[in-house]
């Protein structure tokens, strides 16, 4: 590990136990679909407070516990910083991670623990989180929202297998534990964009590997240290989902999803986001991503002997529906 | 007048240094040394970042040349205006109507120069010759004249006299060759003592270079076209002293003549007292000016530096310089023949058509006449350009350097920049600070506007290819370095890919650079960094430099990229909401990673986006898709599915999704995206959309 990393030795084994904990179990990886199909009253924007309810329906499918509180100790320790990687590659827009997801989960942080200020929600670039919403208005007021761009990447570069990257400092040394919300949407190059596209976010350079349909790039991103180490869960925004012409916003390719996916095993969650996606695309008489010569084949890479980050095999995945 | 006699330089009738003596060395030797600290300024290291973000020299390093009242009339007469940073040449000027030329004695640095190598002895000017060469003589007034051609030229809109102007003479002597020479000596003897095998030499290089570059040493050893040509000039200039002490000062320097001039009026002057004067001559001993300071003859005022050496040497005590001297015996002001003066005249006013009637100012100016950022246009650059070098010295990268027939006889020594030997630095300004006479304008970095989209830049010309020398155009061989030396944003040359044959009939896929010549700023990067040595596949010249409206490219149907996203209001109902924003193929990724791969198969070359809205909460991005050519737009806009959509007539071909319209026109693809749905916001998407095809028209 980098030396020159601010992670003290307890921070080490904290997030080296809580990758234990919700790393792929030896048995089924579980992988919550919750949907509502009430979830925008008024038609365009969901509601904030049925968000709420989803999330807490979705979490404690995923955790098994009665009471959403229960579910969230299980995740975060009262004192831990939390980082919220969210996906604002596509600015305004559906295609972005919404702003009451974020807002539900960092309300639900704050019952389990977790201060306002222990609280980070980052990505790329400022100028994205500023773009989907999240430098506006005092909704977020008190937590962090930070581009990588602001505060900078590591200045020794972290290695795994064919990607060579600085990792963000926010990663690195501010958060302790980070919650993985991307948006369930098609990818242009990499065929679907999900739990472990997403970190992509996370490092400097991610221009460079979308060669070969991002594989094996996405599964060795995903290996470097500092993600594998402190991504703890994924909840994955398919409020609004897209199933062609991503990353960026299409609205003429979205259709109201109304739901979310959570697990702490991203290929998993990320096999059952692929099929969902050409599900929809099936119905909307699209070529499937592999006709396209897209086809995610880095879900089967980051679930082979050498990645290990999870399982792609559909008999080893329970899908939960609520 | 009283023939010469030797006098005797021992015993007690030695010379003695009075206090005034002591002070006018004192001050020469201030003066010097602050006109070489000055000198040595003048460069890039001195430089900091001001709150702006524009670097900006610590010292007044053209303070000198601000001061020198000869280039502060010549400007006067050549613009019809007064630069206002030469008012500071009132504060030598208005001085000498009162003191005569003690600017000449007392502070002029090349002056300084001339007194220190005419104290060397020389057998030249040993015995008699000494007396007898420090005697006023009928060729002094040949400044004079000069001084009225130069001023003549000057009022025909001429600064060419800055060519003989003491401080310009020195500031470029010193800059452009003695210094390098210099710097060049000093790092060779510091190279061989940092290779000694021995600690001792090693250590005492190291400190010496630390010593040195504090003093002397530029941050880079820096090179001029003809240096040795402007070193020898110094040093002929110099070695005449050993002939005749001060010469230039005596016959040449038109700064002296305007001077002598204002120093008829000066209430300070030489009083000798003739009853105690034994004829020893010693008071011409060390006279700087050949002003007849020995009793019998008239003292010349115009002539005199108030060096005091005279009143230093008469062992009588029987010269002093007081106020209000009685008026007998001085000769007060400057006596010109009436014909040499109109010859004078004459020959300044004949001189500048005879210098302009070159073909270099025709309608067709030299191709290699790149002049600095900043430059005025070329009459008004010639008009107030006195040569001095300052700009030449201070460039960062070497890039500006002396001219030799680029600006024709009258533009000699003026500065133009020469890519091969540096490229102008998109972020340094430093030139225009320097400049004494405003011949190059003070400029920021954001006015330049090279790494900005939202000005209009300052242009010193346009990049041209020799295909038959480019490496991918005439050899099959890859190579990208001037697209990635191009510092403009967006870049000025971009790649497109071809196949090309190699010697053996193979086929090879290379990519070829282009220039658009809308966005090429001339700075000289492509040419500097090439990699064909010798002559360069690519090349810089004067045309489209923006100091000229005549000196252009047919450009009237290039626009600049900003151009193409309709403002506030064209539209009837549409904001722009935010400012545009560029990006290049490269930085691409940085808008729309992942999908900015399929814009740069498809030969996207740049992409502009701005937010909109519209009354009623419509808000709207709007992304113009510059591709290399219409088969490139073609491309992406088949690349997406046109489920769901429906064909309008806009462009050469478009599609409405609803929330979304993309379309096509050259080479250039568009998309609106609206955040809200329903018709109104479809109506306005193509109401927008086709203010952008009007734009791209």
């Amino acid at each position: 590990m980098n030396q020159n990393l601010p992670v003290s030795r307890r921070g080490m084994l904290r997030a080296c136990a809580g990758a234990a904990w919700f790393g792929p179990a030896e048995g089924k990886s579980r992988v919550v679909v919750a949907r509502d199909a009430s979830l925008r009253v008024a038609g365009a924007a969901p509601d904030s407070r049925r968000v709420l309810n989803l999330l807490d329906r979705a979490v404690q499918a995923f955790f098994d516990r009665d009471s959403s509180l229960e579910a969230w100790k299980r995740l975060v320790r009262p004192g831990e910083m939390v980082g919220i990687k969210v996906n604002c590659l596509a600015g305004r827009g559906t295609a972005s991670t919404s702003v009451q997801l974020v807002e539900a989960i960092c309300e639900r942080l704050q019952q389990a623990g977790v201060a306002r200020k222990q609280i980070v929600i980052w990505d790329r670039l400022a100028s994205d989180l500023e773009s989907a919403g999240f430098r506006t208005g005092s909704r977020f007021e008190h937590i962090r929202c930070v581009g990588n761009d602001e505060v900078g990447y590591e200045d020794e570069l972290s290695v795994s297998g064919s990607v060579g990257s600085l990792v963000s400092r926010t990663l690195t040394r501010t958060c302790d534990a980070v919650i993985n919300v991307p948006v369930l949407k098609d990818h242009g190059i990499a065929g679907v964009t999900m739990a472990l596209k997403n970190l992509f976010g996370a490092i400097h350079n991610p221009n460079k590997y979308h060669g070969n349909v991002g594989d094996p790039y996405v599964a060795d991103v995903f290996m470097l240290p500092p993600i594998r180490q402190k991504v703890r869960l994924t909840i994955c925004d398919a409020i609004t989902a897209q199933y062609d012409g991503g990353p960026s916003y299409m609205p003429q390719w979205c259709w109201p999803f109304n739901g979310l996916l959570v697990a702490a095993d991203p290929v998993a969650l990320d096999y059952t986001g692929w099929q969902i996606i050409e599900a929809k695309r099936a119905e909307k008489r699209l070529p499937s991503l592999r006709a396209l010569k897209r086809e995610p084949v880095w879900i089967a890479t980051a679930a082979d002997a050498r990645h290990r980050l999870g399982t792609n095999d559909p008999k080893r995945i329970e899908r939960v529906e609520v | 007048m009283s023939s010469p006699e030797l006098p005797d330089d021992s015993g007690p009738r030695a010379r003695r240094r009075t206090w005034s003596v002591r002070l006018r060395l004192l001050s020469q030797v201030v003066f010097l040394l602050l006109f070489f600290f000055l000198l040595a300024r003048t460069e890039l290291r001195d430089a900091a970042y001001k709150s702006r973000g524009d670097i900006a020299l610590s010292w007044p390093v053209r303070i000198f040349l601000e001061a020198d009242p000869f280039i502060a009339i010549s400007n006067a007469l050549s613009t019809h205006a007064v630069y206002r940073g030469l008012l500071w040449s009132l504060a030598v000027l208005i001085p000498t109507f009162f003191l005569g030329r003690f600017f000449c004695g007392w502070i002029c640095p090349l002056g300084t120069l001339h007194h220190l190598f005419s104290g060397v002895r020389s057998g030249w000017k040993s015995g008699h010759a000494r007396i007898d060469s420090n005697r006023y003589r009928p060729w002094q007034t040949f400044k004079y004249y000069l001084l009225i051609a130069l001023l003549a030229a000057a009022a025909f809109g001429s600064t060419i006299g800055g060519i003989l102007d003491p401080i310009s003479f020195a500031v470029r002597s010193f800059g452009l060759s003695i210094l390098p020479t210099l710097n060049y000596a000093i790092n060779s003897v510091l190279a061989l003592l940092g290779a000694s095998p021995a600690r001792g030499p090693r250590l005492a290089g190291d400190g010496l270079h630390l010593l040195f570059s504090h003093l002397v040493l530029s941050f880079r050893q820096p090179h001029f076209n003809q240096a040795f040509l402007l070193g020898l000039l110094f040093v002929v200039v110099i070695a005449l002293n050993l002939r005749i002490t001060r010469f230039w000062c005596r016959a040449l320097c038109p700064l002296g003549a305007l001077l002598g001039v204002c120093s008829r009026w000066s209430v300070i002057g030489l009083e000798k007292g003739s009853q105690a004067c034994r004829d020893c001559n010693r008071c011409l001993l060390h006279c700087q000016g050949g002003d007849d300071p020995i009793p019998g003859a008239p003292w010349r005022k115009a002539e005199c530096h108030l060096c005091m050496n005279c009143i230093a040497d008469c062992p009588d005590g029987g010269l002093r310089f007081r106020f209000f001297p009685p008026q007998a015996g001085t000769v007060e002001g400057v006596n010109l023949g009436r014909r040499q003066a109109l010859t004078g005249l004459a020959v300044g006013v004949a001189t500048l058509p005879l210098l302009r009637s070159g073909a270099g100012q025709g309608r067709d100016s030299n191709a290699l006449l790149i002049r600095p950022p900043g430059s005025l246009e070329e009459a008004d650059f010639l008009a107030r350009c006195i040569r001095c070098g300052e700009c030449m010295k201070v460039c960062p990268n070497n890039a500006v350097q002396p001219a030799w027939a680029e600006a024709g006889v009258e533009g000699l020594w003026s500065p133009v920049v020469v890519p091969r030997i540096g490229y102008c630095e998109p972020t340094c300004t430093l030139c225009g600070q320097v400049c004494p006479t405003g011949a190059i304008r003070t400029f920021t970095e954001r006015e330049k506007a090279w790494l900005a989209t939202d000005a209009k830049p300052i242009r010193l010309g346009t990049a041209f290819y020799d295909r038959g020398r480019c490496l991918p155009w005439s050899m099959a061989t890859e190579c990208i370095v001037c697209e990635e030396w191009c510092p403009t944003s967006p870049k000025a040359i971009y790649l497109l890919p071809a196949e090309v044959i190699d010697s053996a009939g193979g086929t090879q896929h290379v990519r070829q650079p282009w220039v658009d010549p809308a966005l090429c700023v001339g700075c000289g990067a492509c040419e500097f960094a090439c990699p064909v040595h010798g002559r360069p596949a690519v090349y810089v010249t004067s045309v489209g430099e923006s100091r000229s409206p005549n000196n252009q490219l047919v450009l009237s149907h290039q626009k600049r990229a900003g151009a193409m996203l309709p403002e506030s209001g064209e539209v009837a109902g549409w904001t722009q909401t935010r400012p545009a924003r560029t990006f290049e193929a490269e930085n691409l990724w940085q808008y729309v990673d992942g999908d900015a791969d399929r814009y740069i198969r498809a030969g996207v070359r740049r992409t502009l986006t701005s937010d909109y809205s519209y009354p009623g909460g419509i808000d709207a991005t709007l992304d113009v898709h510059v591709m290399s050519g219409p088969d490139g737009a073609r491309q992406i806009m088949e690349s997406e599915s046109s489920s769901g959509s429906r064909g309008i007539a806009l462009g050469d071909a478009a599609r409405l999704y609803g929330q979304t319209l993309t379309f096509r026109k050259g080479a250039c693809f568009v998309r609106l995206v609206g955040y809200q749905g329903g018709p109104r916001t479809e109506r306005a998407l193509v109401e927008l959309a086709r203010g952008v095809e009007r734009r791209l028209r």
